[in-house]
């Protein structure tokens, strides 16, 4: 592993000036996956500026009855947030399914939105593909099993690996990012990006001298909201597919859905299609199937991962269900 | 010259009456309770060193250059960058220029620095120029007529055609026939404890310690390897994190710090990261099989033709029995090795049974649905005669009692909703009939004791037996008992493999620690007013038999010695210990049709394995041997990119593992049989379990199950092939 | 048929260098394994000279090869 220097700053504007400190920086959160890029000689940065004392950890009221999350909280502690649980219940499930109760402990939201892929190619020294500056994506003829089905016709065929991402997206939430020019709030949706041959060296729109310090949810209002995430293991794995949805309540039906899916796309994936089948709708069984069947309209799946839209179905058909305070 | 092996058993001798294993009545026995490993307290509080955590002054760190290519020919190697980098203090060529790199982590060479990472970077900044060669990333690619040379001779390699009986009057007498192909996959061994070890010469002396199944025979490796004298190397493994067969070759990572050590004059430690160890550590071959299987009206099989092949990577071979336990009369198998550019397979806890298992017991479900029968009841129709070492039917019997088999439901689980539920069952096999091993018994005069053995603790245990075996026979208290084991120097006792470590050792120290006692005695008598044949001793006391109340607690007796301890040796003598085992499991599994996820939710392990000697320990072995064979049905996959022929999840992160939470109930019920002695119980456990799961899954979806494993998507294939191939239940 | 590891290397007919885990293990004869399936090899093989599972010449290890005629095979 290359030797790095190692900043360790107590306030956001030291850290975002250690980001300007010149050669290759990146800010350090729980290091759960920018060690072991390191280790795997994926990344070699010069400077490392730890964030983990440097942003907020807290998650505070805002004043329009919204929550904002710093960027420093750990994930255990996004799982277990009174707060939290009680007001966007599916960024709490979200995040307390993550890797390992270690991986948690470690792991901050900033981390967890910033992670780079898991895609078994991009994380292989041997394979220098697009992601890597390469002039190819492996999997798009290769064991592709656990990659994309929407949003694959660009050059990678990676699924965004954030769990939170998901829920966030589903919420409504927007980013407070900032670099030592200035800051500026971007909606979650907006953040990541598909990737274009110009883009697909990264996957949301951060600069790098740019940290994301917060995570602003909206008041929900009269929501009810369901998370499913389909996972093989129960612990250290990741979740084959997943769905939020965030339903927008008028009495027993649905007045406005959002519909969201994790780790089909190489972002968290809007399901417009069940979005709109959901309007209007009694919130029952039916509602359930249709939405799942509304979602996975217009998939492509490559050469091995058709199975994956029938269990994306699944994965919203429950999440409506859990919605409707339904197990499966 | 090698000897052959193995040997066939002699016959007991008088120590074995002298010395068997039943204990008098009039004691507490010692043997077949739970024993708590003596050096549980070191390992959970890091006390324990492993050879990992060896460190040795002045001590370098070497790290090897490997293949990042399935196969190519070494052009040059150019140390000149690496030896100017940081730290370096020696390079190594392992492999010449000119030679080739049969698989990815093929070792070409070899650095060594003042630190770890050190030497991980200089090793990367050898520049290796290959010419890049054809290769084979599949058996199928490899099986091709038109196939490229990869392998020059042969890139299969046909073994003889085995027949027994009459195949066509056994098809003649079948009411079905099946056909079907059969599959399970390449996993590899995953030790918790990489491949690793530190040698330090001392003169023309080697001390290394290794994290080995075998230190005598590594020993003897290393020595052989090095061309020194066996006598002059000493091997030292105390604590060991795992080797399920694969830590039995003294390969590069011993012998690399071996010559590096000799040349730089330091002591060198070498340790595998993750990847070089699933890269080239060994691993379990494929196993592919197509069978065509006849069965009678009343459930009988009467003939199984199988064409089977299957891969062990680079040129090795890759066997297993077929069909596995169950008769059939008439019989054909033809084998092919097919040699595909990845690692070595090594032994790999009890290498193929659990392939040729799986494919049997796979087939047995299917036929038990053609006939109409219960799979168990057609099990119970073909088993081989019950014998002490073959007690299948009775342990299929109470199984069935104990799991509530009568709950199972026909094949294809008919309850509405996503989540079906399942029964399966399968029977295990093996030897674990160890012959050699000696052991050292020494009684101080303070009443402490010395039971030296040099066989080694892969985590097995091994340790915990020589008090059990001493303190049963002494009747000393198993606190004043110290047990040395992990050192060459100790007397000589086989590798940790083949369950014959406990069966081979056993003996040694029950013979050693009976001639120490009846020393004892000889020298105490006196003192007790009787002759040494009428004293026992138990219960931390030597004691008249006649009389109990006549007695000396043990370190009263032991201080009679005056200055001059006891010794005593033993040596594997037969009649303490037997070999073949037999046990079965039943498995009880859910599968989600939605998500195509299975969880296993039940196991019942029934197992024998002779006299147990320490219950904790010999449980302990079936679950870990059933929790591996879960990995192997559910999880575990070596995934290669087929294009390039590397490995997509040298880790443990896409390479599955169960956790904690992944890990169902499991029930074992140990068979005594204190009348066979000690047999090995490392290897049947592990058999089964896959192919349990697998019957299940089929059980709750009725749909067929032939390959593993069982990952999601390929459940939903299943079932989907089966429905669009039009099927209702299987 | 041998303990399930056991292949057939004859001294005296293979090299003298190959190895098996047999070899090391010290195992009594199963005789009965016969009543439950056929003669199999699944051991795993390695050559002495080069601590790898390929001879000096960079062919694999084999009972089948590693025998009189190849150029490292030594008795
Ligand atoms: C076995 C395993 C299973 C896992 N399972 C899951 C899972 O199910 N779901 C899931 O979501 N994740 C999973 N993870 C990943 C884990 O959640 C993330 O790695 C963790 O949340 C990252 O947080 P961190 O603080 O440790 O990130 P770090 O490793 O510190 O940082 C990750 C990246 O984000 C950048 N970064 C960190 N903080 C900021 C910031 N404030 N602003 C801008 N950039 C920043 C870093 O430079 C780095 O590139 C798993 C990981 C493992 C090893
Ligand atoms: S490879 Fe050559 S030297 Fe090694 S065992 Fe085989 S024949 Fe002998």
């Amino acid at each position: 592993m290359k030797a790095f220097a190692y900043v360790n700053p107590s306030n956001e504007s030291d850290a975002l000036a250690a980001l300007r400190s010149g050669g290759i920086v990146r800010p350090l959160g729980g290091g759960q996956d920018l060690l072991a890029r390191l280790k795997d000689y994926l990344d070699e940065p010069d400077r490392l500026v730890s964030v983990k004392g440097a942003l907020n950890r807290e998650a505070a009221a805002t004043g329009d009855g919204g929550l904002r999350i710093g960027a420093a909280m750990r994930l255990f502690e996004v799982a277990e947030h009174p707060e939290i649980l009680k007001r966007y219940p599916a960024l709490a499930e979200a995040a307390s399914t993550v890797g390992s109760p270690q991986i948690r402990h470690q792991g901050t939201v900033g981390g967890n939105l910033n992670q780079r892929p898991r895609c078994w190619y991009f994380r292989q020294e041997e394979f220098v593909c697009f992601k890597k500056g390469g002039n190819r994506c492996f999997a798009a003829d290769g064991e592709n099993q656990y990659h994309s089905i929407f949003g694959n016709d660009g050059p990678s065929k990676i699924v965004h690996p954030s769990s939170l991402a998901v829920p966030l997206v589903a919420y409504g939430a927007r980013f407070r990012l900032a670099s030592a020019s200035g800051e500026r709030e971007v909606a979650a949706a907006d953040y990541f990006t598909l990737p274009s041959m110009q883009t697909v060296q990264k996957e949301n729109v951060l600069a790098d001298d740019e940290l994301l310090t917060h995570v602003i949810l909206p008041a929900p209002g009269n929501v009810r909201s369901g998370h499913y995430e389909v996972r093989f293991k129960e612990s250290r794995d990741w979740p084959m597919a997943f769905a939020t949805v965030v339903l927008a309540m008028n009495g027993p039906s649905i007045d406005s859905a959002r519909v969201v899916l994790g780790a089909v796309a190489p972002v968290p994936w809007r399901a417009e299609d069940a979005e709109r089948v959901l309007r209007g709708r009694l919130l029952d069984d039916a509602a359930a199937d249709v939405a799942g069947e509304a979602a996975v309209r217009g998939a492509k799946p490559l050469a091995q991962n058709a199975y994956k839209i029938r269990i994306t179905r699944t994965a919203v058909k429950r999440a409506v269900l859990a919605a409707a305070g339904r197990s499966v | 010259m090698q000897q052959p092996t193995p040997q066939p058993t002699p016959q007991p001798t008088e120590n074995a009456t002298k010395y068997a294993w039943t204990v008098p009545p009039d004691r507490t026995r010692v043997i077949g309770t739970s024993v708590p490993r003596v050096d549980g307290p070191d390992k959970v509080s890091g006390r324990a060193k492993y050879t990992y955590d060896i460190a040795r002054p002045g001590m370098l760190h070497a790290r090897a250059v490997r293949s990042p290519h399935p196969h190519a020919r070494i052009v040059s190697i150019d140390f000149s960058a690496a030896k100017a980098a940081p730290g370096v203090r020696g390079v190594l060529t392992w492999k010449d220029p000119g030679t080739e790199v049969m698989y990815q982590g093929d070792v070409v060479a070899a650095v060594a620095a003042d630190t770890e990472p050190q030497a991980r970077d200089a090793a990367r900044l050898v520049r290796v120029e290959y010419e890049v060669l054809p290769f084979f990333s599949s058996e199928a690619a490899a099986m091709q007529p038109d196939a490229p040379v990869v392998f020059p001779n042969g890139n299969t390699q046909a073994g003889q055609t085995q027949e027994t009986g009459d195949l066509a009057a056994g098809f003649a007498a079948a009411a079905h026939t099946l056909e079907a192909t059969y599959s399970t996959h390449v996993i590899t061994h995953v030790c918790l404890e990489s491949h690793c070890s530190v040698c330090e010469w001392n003169g023309d002396q080697l001390t290394a310690w290794v994290s080995t199944q075998g230190v005598h025979a590594s020993k003897q490796q290393i020595a052989g390897a090095l061309k020194i004298d066996q006598a002059n190397v000493r091997v030292i493994c105390q604590y060991m994190g795992g080797g399920f067969g694969s830590k039995v070759t003294a390969d590069a990572p011993i012998i690399i710090p071996a010559r590096m050590s000799k040349d730089l004059g330091a002591p060198v430690k070498m340790v595998l990261d993750r990847k070089e160890e699933h890269l080239d550590s060994g691993n379990r071959p494929s196993a592919f099989a197509r069978v065509r299987a006849g069965v009678s009206a009343d459930g009988m099989l009467t003939a199984f033709d199988g064409v089977t092949w299957g891969t062990g990577g680079a040129g090795q071979g890759a066997n297993f029995p077929l069909p596995y336990i169950y008769q059939f009369p008439n019989r054909r198998r033809a084998h092919t090795n097919v040699y595909i550019n990845t690692g070595l397979q090594r032994p790999m806890r009890a290498p193929g049974h659990p392939q040729g298992c799986f494919v049997t017991e796979m087939l047995l479900d299917e036929l038990a649905d053609l006939v109409g029968l219960d799979p168990l009841e057609l099990r119970l129709k073909n088993l081989p005669p019950t014998a002490p070492d073959a007690m299948w039917a009775e342990y299929y019997r109470m199984g069935a009692k104990q799991f509530g088999w009568d709950r199972r439901h026909p094949t294809g689980d008919r309850n509405p909703g996503p989540i079906k539920t399942g029964m399966g069952v399968s029977a295990n096999q093996w030897g674990g009939g160890g012959r050699a091993g000696a052991a050292h018994v020494r009684i101080q005069p303070d009443g402490s004791v010395l039971v030296q053995c040099g066989s080694q603790d892969l985590g097995t245990g091994t340790r915990t037996l020589l008090p059990v075996i001493a303190g049963e026979t002494l009747g000393a208290p198993l606190d004043a008992i110290r047990a040395e084991i992990g050192d060459s120097n100790l007397p000589f006792a086989g590798v940790s493999g083949g369950s014959t470590a406990t069966p081979g050792i056993a003996p040694a120290i029950r013979i050693a620690s009976g001639r120490a006692r009846d020393a004892l005695f000889a020298r105490v008598a006196s003192a007790l007013d009787a002759a040494p044949e009428e004293l026992a001793a138990g219960d931390g006391r030597i004691f008249v038999k006649a009389a109990p109340e006549r007695s000396l607690a043990w370190r009263a007796a032991c201080k009679l010695l005056g200055q001059e301890p006891i010794t005593a040796d033993g040596q594997w003598e037969p009649g303490f210990s037997s070999v073949n085992t037999s046990g079965v499991q039943f498995a009880e599994v859910t599968v989600d049709t939605e998500t195509g996820i299975v969880k296993v939710t039940r196991i019942l392990a029934i197992q024998d394995c002779g006299l147990v000697l320490d219950r904790l320990l010999a449980e302990s072995q079936v679950y870990g041997g059933v929790i591996g064979s879960l990995n192997f049905a559910l999880f575990e996959d070596r995934t290669l990119d087929p294009r390039t022929g590397v490995m997509l999840n040298p880790n443990m992160e896409h390479y599955l593992l169960a956790g904690m939470t992944d890990v169902p109930q499991i029930d074992v019920v140990l068979m005594d049989m204190p009348e066979r002695g000690v047999i090995g119980i490392g290897e049947p456990p592990t058999v089964s379990t896959a192919s349990a799961i697998a019957n299940a899954v089929r059980n709750a979806l009725g749909v067929p199950i032939r390959s593993l494993p069982l990952h999601p998507h390929r459940v939903l294939a299943a079932i989907d092939a089966h429905t669009n191939s039009g099927g209702g239940p299987a | 048929m041998h303990h399930p590891d056991s292949p057939a290397v004859v001294p005296g007919v293979q090299c003298e260098h190959i190895r098996h885990k047999a070899m090391y293990v010290m195992s009594v004869e199963n005789r009965d394994a016969l009543r439950f399936y056929d003669a199999y090899d699944s051991a795993s093989y390695w050559c002495q000279e080069t601590s790898s599972g390929f001879g000096p010449d960079g062919h694999p290890v084999r009972p089948d090869c590693c025998i009189a005629g190849r150029g490292c095979c030594r008795h």
